[in-house]
């Protein structure tokens, strides 16, 4: 039984239709903007370079900073604080202590793109770190919100391989023992869209002089294969002791042969290479590409392994030109940390024709599974299934089996005949679409179950098709780059999800070069080289109203060391002109939340420009605050002389919808 | 030209909408004009202040322009009643609660005016007293 208050807003909801002949729903966010991403071979190779000099004095490295000192958190990426001052019973009382505007933000009208702003606020060095989509750092105090210094990279507001302009935030590296008075000690990085990486003193904002050349590192210099576009820098890199792992992101759906996706480890001081990694075979890289990892890594430090989770080939909806088989493209890999040797591979997608890129960190977490501790990974995924892996070996802690999937009829292609499939945690995505919206079909006068009819769907890895295909879930997800959150101590996993119907569709070559000769239209993308173009967009009616029926968005909780789901609920709210849909509905998320101690969830995230907390135990929202624009970065929560800081970049995603900010907002406790 | 002059109850509820739908669009403009709500700016903020602008037209009709025909006063009424309900919906989903709760108000005026259309208006009851007298 839908709650009054949704029932009162779907009557309104009808009303204005009724008096606006206009609709207020959408859900999935109508703008399609191709997600970060491109491209990778098989296996490590050790650096030829000579160390650049002065030769950096060996430094045994600190794996475990103080605070919220990487992308998520820590180094296993729980998003996990042992803060506890913010609990359920006091949460009520937080407000907002301090906000900073960075100036940085386009709303795409002018000759800037669009700013889509995803950078975690890291927490170390008793500064607060972020990078802002024109790529500058700019350091905060923790309490107070001044700006103690910015550094600007100077880079091209060019939006060369994305839609628009993105950051996900900055790494940190310090030496074991810094010396004092010593420069670049401490540093922060910051890449760009055009493949740089900067090194910065993390103390006075002042370039290292000494990493790579000048304090700059070009990541582009090794773009050697289908070098066709740069190899964007958005995520940052990871830092275990003495080293920076990188990927990059690159320009998703334009060609089918692109650069492939190396991973890049180099010297934090020097910027030196010290060994790549690829997940293409050196053969093939030629003739496919991508498998990139554009997404955050994780590492185990007590055992030094890295975890990558790595995308799908090029290109990502036809796989004619690589029936090869591929078993580290859409996977999660591990990797001994010093030298990049493989360790164990694990392909949760066979000849990904979806673009179901593995876009998520690796969780690596101890479970408690039948009185025994096992070290685990959890690898969240666009398609809502969890892989949980023992992060060691890679074998299944939680049944993996191989599923008889649907085949494609597209001349060329040869879709795999199984695919992964996990039962056990229950996926977030349902088996089957939901069903055709009855308020969106009858608000287009039956355009949504006409265009079902006319789509080709046959449950969970529908292949792309030349008449079109329905995709549920889609490459929007499922889970996305946030991925989910653990507390170490219970094993409780959360997770926030989308639940997008899209359209896929093949166009053969010349009838795409006919149907782009006067521009392309939204939602075309060439797949240059391969014999097809392709269509993708949202499932919508011609009021943008979403065709399938809700939620659009959960979040759930799942005990890992019995696998069950604790509970889920729908998240966040779609708005639509200003108009809040029913709650009932949930919202398309992006970003992801964040557990303490004391049984809190913080997340922004949602579509709604709204930053919540939730109860752990519950899964009931107990505060929210308003904020300029969707917080879609993931949160940070820390401690600072005695008082607990949780911060959200508010930065808005045009996937989302076409809202963008500039604001950096801290709350606690008055 | 007894007849057009509104009578005191009517004057009270049209009085209460004035000051509701002024109230109304007060907010309506903070809201579509302040950034920190989540709303501003938007097409729905926007609507709100329109409907909010005609209402208050209407109300200040109904009270200041006393030449006006009754089918076109009740008539005035139908829109402006409409209108009411439009408007708290649309803030009800734009989680613009004082906009709501302005919208009640101005359903208290309108109920107001309703409610003396039923009573006996001191014109009728003059003239029930007359025809007494006689």
């Amino acid at each position: 039984m839908k709650p009054l208050s949704d029932c009162v807003r779907i009557c309104g909801l009808l009303f204005l239709l009724l008096v606006s002949g206009t609709a207020l729903a959408q859900s999935a966010g109508t703008t399609q903007s191709a997600p970060a991403n491109v491209n990778a071979p098989g296996g490590a190779t050790e650096s030829t370079e000579q160390p650049a000099s002065p030769t950096p004095q060996p430094i045994v490295g600190t794996t475990h900073y103080d605070g919220w000192y990487t992308f998520n958190g820590n180094l296993e990426d729980q998003k996990y604080s042992p803060a506890d001052q913010i609990n359920p019973q006091n949460v009520g009382e937080l407000q907002k202590v301090w906000e900073v505007h960075t100036g940085d933000v386009s709303d795409g009208s002018g000759k800037i793109a669009l700013t889509d702003w995803s950078a975690t606020p890291l927490f170390v060095n008793d500064t607060v770190y972020v990078s802002t989509p024109f790529y500058r750092i700019f350091a905060i105090a923790p309490d107070t919100g001044k700006v103690k210094w910015t550094y600007d990279t100077h880079s091209s507001l060019a939006a060369v391989t994305q839609p628009d302009l993105k950051t996900r935030g900055v790494a940190y590296w310090q030496a074991a023992s810094p010396k004092p008075g010593a420069a670049c000690q401490k540093i922060v990085y910051i890449g760009t869209m055009d493949a740089k990486l900067h090194a910065v003193d993390a103390d006075s904002g002042k370039k290292c002089e000494g990493f790579a050349k000048d304090g700059v590192l070009d990541i582009n210099q090794w773009n050697t294969t289908n070098n066709k576009w740069p190899l964007s820098i958005l995520q940052p890199p990871t830092v275990y002791k003495d080293t920076l792992f990188i990927g990059w992101a690159g320009k998703d759906w334009a060609e089918a042969e692109a650069p492939p996706g190396t991973v890049f480890a180099v010297d934090a001081q020097t910027g030196r290479l010290k060994w790549t990694f690829d997940a293409l075979p050196p053969d093939l890289a030629k003739t496919t590409g991508t498998s990139n990892v554009w997404a955050s890594m994780s590492i185990d430090p007590e055992r030094g392994i890295l975890y990558l989770p790595v995308s799908s080939p090029s290109p990502n909806f036809y796989g004619g030109n690589r029936k090869e088989e591929l078993p580290l493209a859409t996977s999660v890999t591990a990797l001994e940390a010093d030298t990049g040797k493989l360790l164990w591979s694990r392909q949760i997608v066979h000849h990904d024709i979806w673009d179901y890129d593995t876009n998520s960190p690796p969780v690596l977490v101890d479970i408690n599974k039948d009185g025994k501790t096992v070290p685990a990974l959890v690898q969240s995924s666009k398609m809502g299934i969890f892989f949980v892996l023992n992060r060691l070996t890679g074998e299944p802690i939680y049944p993996i089996g191989e599923r008889k999937v649907p085949q494609t009829d597209v001349p060329g292609e040869q879709s795999s005949p199984t695919q992964p499939f996990a039962a056990t945690p229950e996926p977030t995505v349902p088996e089957r679409f939901p069903g055709i919206s009855t308020l969106a079909d009858i608000a287009s006068f039956g355009e949504c179950s006409r265009t079902f009819k006319s789509l080709r769907y046959d449950g969970r890895y529908t292949p792309p098709s030349l008449q079109g295909s329905l995709a549920y879930p889609s490459t929007a997800g499922g889970v996305e780059w946030g991925g989910g959150a653990v507390d170490p101590n219970s094993g409780i996993y959360v997770v926030n999800s989308s639940y997008v119907a899209q359209i896929y569709k093949l166009i053969k070559r010349a009838d795409y070069e006919q149907q782009t000769r006067s521009g392309t239209p939204h939602g075309f993308y060439p797949q240059t080289g391969a014999p097809y173009g392709f269509y993708l967009n949202n499932f919508v009616n011609f009021l943008g109203m979403p065709c399938w029926d809700p939620p659009y968005g959960t979040l759930s909780a799942y005990d890992l060391n019995s696998g069950k789901l604790i509970w889920r609920k729908p998240f966040g709210e779609v708005q639509k002109w200003g108009f809040y849909m029913p709650k009932s509905w949930g919202s398309v998320t992006i970003g992801a939340p964040l557990i303490t101690k004391s049984g809190l969830i913080f997340i922004g995230a949602s579509m709604d420009a709204r930053v919540r907390a939730i109860d752990l135990k519950s899964g009931d929202e107990v505060w929210q605050a308003q904020v300029d624009a969707p917080a879609v970065a993931n949160p940070a929560t820390y401690m600072y002389k005695g008082k607990q800081y949780v911060v959200f970049v508010a930065g808005g995603n045009a996937i989302l919808k076409p809202q963008a900010s500039d604001q950096v907002a801290a709350f606690a406790l008055k | 030209m007894t007849a057009n002059v509104p009578p005191p109850a009517h004057r009270t509820g049209s009085l209460i909408l004035l000051v509701a739908a002024t109230l109304a669009l007060a907010i309506a403009i903070f809201n579509n004009f302040w950034s920190g709500n989540g709303i501003h700016g938007t097409a729905g903020a926007l609507l709100v202040v329109v409907s909010s602008a005609l209402m208050l037209g209407a109300a200040s009709a109904l009270l200041f322009v006393t030449r006006i025909g009754r089918g076109l006063r009740s008539t005035l009424v139908v829109l402006i009643s409409l209108d009411i309900i439009g408007t708290a919906l649309a803030a009800y989903m734009l989680d613009a609660n004082w906009l709501v709760a302005a919208m009640a108000l101005a359903l208290v005026g309108i109920a107001v005016r309703l409610t003396s259309d039923r009573a006996p208006t001191p014109s009728a009851l003059t003239t029930m007293a007359q025809r007494g007298a006689e």
